[in-house]
């Protein structure tokens, strides 16, 4: 009668210290170093939900990592991470679940800048063999700078049909990112203002 | 940041903070004067300048507060906006408009305004403008129109000004300005006048990492007609001399400053101002030592508008392997943190040449930036988009291909 039973508690401990350790090993490093525990707990868990996704861990632990950096509170950082797992899965889903890291990354950014969810899968369909990572960045900055979004949109739609290289979407980030990035002329100068004097001592008032 | 300045932000940029530019200053300092009637007189001062910068729209606002003990006390201001309804193009408009007023002890209480169009005609780096404004003053109605030609070289500036306002002025002679010398009875009561003021000018600037210069000077050409002249209130002085119709006036001023930290700077600014014949302010020549307070960070560093020394560069050394070069002087740390580094800084090493380098693994795609001088605050390089991150802070935003 006991050695079943102790057979089951060593059972169950074993199992215990197995799921623990892995769990452990599952926790990022930089993670435990940098973040403080109320925040890793939070961050863990939007991870961990994202692998099981089948989404990249690495870009969350990267946000909050940078949220950390820059000293933002827990709210901040956890609702970034959140976010942007939110955006790697809706970029996944528009452009396909053969899409790298780079590519959700990069797809997540345009997603964040305004660009739509078809236009993602229409430049998906544009390159079905080549790499997004780079117009979809050139997308996302272009969007961001504030270019317009139908002129970024069919800039780089064009240039993707075309199966132009990472080299000229660069190009054409340059060449409409600076019309927008013009500085404004610069203010009229004036001569200085007319000194503010006082009045000569005795005078009338 | 609060939600009242984000919101005017937004406003003024349609959407893109880390497009607006928030410059202010505040100068306090002690100085001395040379003025008509007076002589050498000291003051102490304080001149508060903000300006607010978007992409289609730029407000400035300054004031200049100078004591001078028991002589008295003025101050005078001066509120500018410009509204670009147009986006970047080769030929752009401008509305914009003037306010200034001045008032206190000694001072006319006046005020000033005008409005107008301006045509750009720009191109990187430099332009060429024609404007025309209407206006008024305590005397009337004014016109103005004038052209400029710019410049930018890297840290440097240069703006050539030529200006020409008219007024037409209904003179009063009944009540005369002299008042001890009474007028003949034969003479008309009322007479309109014309008053043609033409200025010319230059400004040349150089923006330093931690030292600022400036220059600038011009002419105004047919003042005024100075028996026209009302008297400044209290003392029955003029601008001009009785007897001349017209004269030339020449102005200089030439600043320095040196900021000690990023937000303090001592200045020097020595010079000779001209009168204002629409405030009835004097001309002279003045020195003034002040201590100048940046509220927050100095524009050409916080988003950098135009090519400078110390813009990032980036190239491909290998598949991996992206080198990341600042040139830079007068500095003995650079560190640089991104996505790249997990947010971690990572110091660039010199390389003898004047630049500072690092070579760094760093797969294709979009990526965000900081770099950090002498231990200094994390800042935008020069050379990246500026972006405002999901924290709240400004990231320099660049993309890297894979050739």
């Amino acid at each position: 009668m006991r050695r079943p039973r102790l057979r089951i508690l060593l059972a169950l401990g074993l199992a215990t210290l197995t799921t623990g350790a892995s769990r452990l090993a599952a926790q990022d490093a930089r993670l435990v170093a940098r973040l403080r525990p109320e925040i890793r707990v939070a961050v863990d868990h939007l991870v961990d939900s994202a692998r099981a996704a089948g989404l990249p861990s690495e870009p969350l632990v990267r946000k909050a990592l940078e949220g950390e950096s820059k000293g933002a509170d827990s709210g901040r950082i956890v609702a970034a991470v959140r976010t942007l797992a939110r955006l790697l899965g809706d970029a996944r889903r528009s452009i396909g679940p053969g899409a790298s890291e780079a590519d959700l990354v990069a797809g997540a950014a345009a997603l964040r800048a305004g660009a739509t969810s078809a236009r993602l899968a229409a430049l998906a369909a544009l390159r079905p063999r080549e790499s997004l990572t780079v117009p979809l960045s050139v997308l996302a900055d272009l969007l961001t700078a504030g270019v317009e979004p139908e002129r970024a949109w069919s800039n780089v739609r064009d240039m993707a049909s075309r199966a132009a290289s990472d080299a000229a979407f660069l190009a054409l980030r340059e060449r409409l990112a600076d019309e927008v990035h013009a500085p404004l002329p610069p203010p009229a100068e004036r001569p200085p203002a007319g000194l503010p004097r006082p009045a000569p001592t005795g005078s009338p008032r | 940041m609060r939600r009242g300045p984000l919101v005017l932000m937004l406003a003024l940029t349609g959407g893109r903070p880390a497009a607006a530019q928030l410059a202010g200053r505040v100068d306090v300092g002690l100085g001395g004067a040379s003025l008509p009637g007076h002589g050498q007189v000291s003051h102490w001062s304080v001149a508060p300048a903000l300006r607010l910068e978007g992409m289609r729209l730029r407000l400035g606002l300054s004031a200049d507060y100078r004591d001078f003990g028991r002589l008295g006390q003025g101050a005078t201001g001066s509120t500018t906006a410009s509204w670009f309804p147009t986006g970047p193009r080769a030929l752009r408009l401008e509305l914009a408009g003037a306010l200034r007023a001045q008032g206190g002890r000694g001072l006319a209480d006046r005020a000033a305004g005008e409005a107008g169009p301006r045509l750009h005609l720009a191109r990187a780096g430099r332009g060429f403008w024609l404007g025309g404004f209407a206006g008024a003053d305590a005397e009337g109605p004014t016109f103005h129109w004038e052209a400029a030609w710019w410049r930018r070289w890297g840290a440097f500036s240069l703006q050539l000004l030529g200006r020409q306002s008219s007024q037409s002025v209904t003179v009063s002679l009944s009540n005369p300005i002299d008042t001890l010398t009474p007028l003949p009875d034969t003479l008309p009561q009322r007479r309109k006048e014309s008053r043609i003021l033409t200025s010319l000018g230059g400004w040349l600037s150089w923006q330093g990492r931690r030292l600022e210069l400036r220059a600038a000077g011009g002419v105004r050409l047919g003042l005024v007609e100075p028996g026209l002249i009302p008297p400044i209130p209290g003392d029955g002085t003029r601008l001009g001399t009785a007897g001349q119709r017209s004269r030339s006036e020449g102005w200089w001023q030439a600043e320095a400053a040196y900021w000690i930290t990023d937000r303090v700077a001592i200045a020097s600014t020595v010079g000779r101002e001209p009168g204002d014949a629409s405030l009835l302010t004097p001309g002279g020549v003045f020195l003034r030592m002040s201590l100048r307070a940046a509220l927050g960070r100095r524009p050409s560093e916080a988003v950098p508008l135009v090519p400078v020394r110390g813009a990032l560069v980036v190239t491909r050394v290998n598949a991996r392997t992206i080198e990341f070069a600042l040139p830079l002087d007068g500095v003995t740390r650079v560190e640089l943190m991104g996505d790249f580094t997990d947010w971690r800084p990572v110091q660039l090493e010199a390389d003898g040449r004047g630049s500072w380098r690092v070579r760094l693994p760093v797969e294709p795609g979009l990526h965000r930036v900081n770099v950090r001088y002498d231990g200094g605050e994390w800042r935008v390089p020069a050379g990246t988009r500026a972006v405002r991150d999901e924290f709240g802070e400004l990231s320099g935003e660049l993309v890297i291909g894979s050739g």
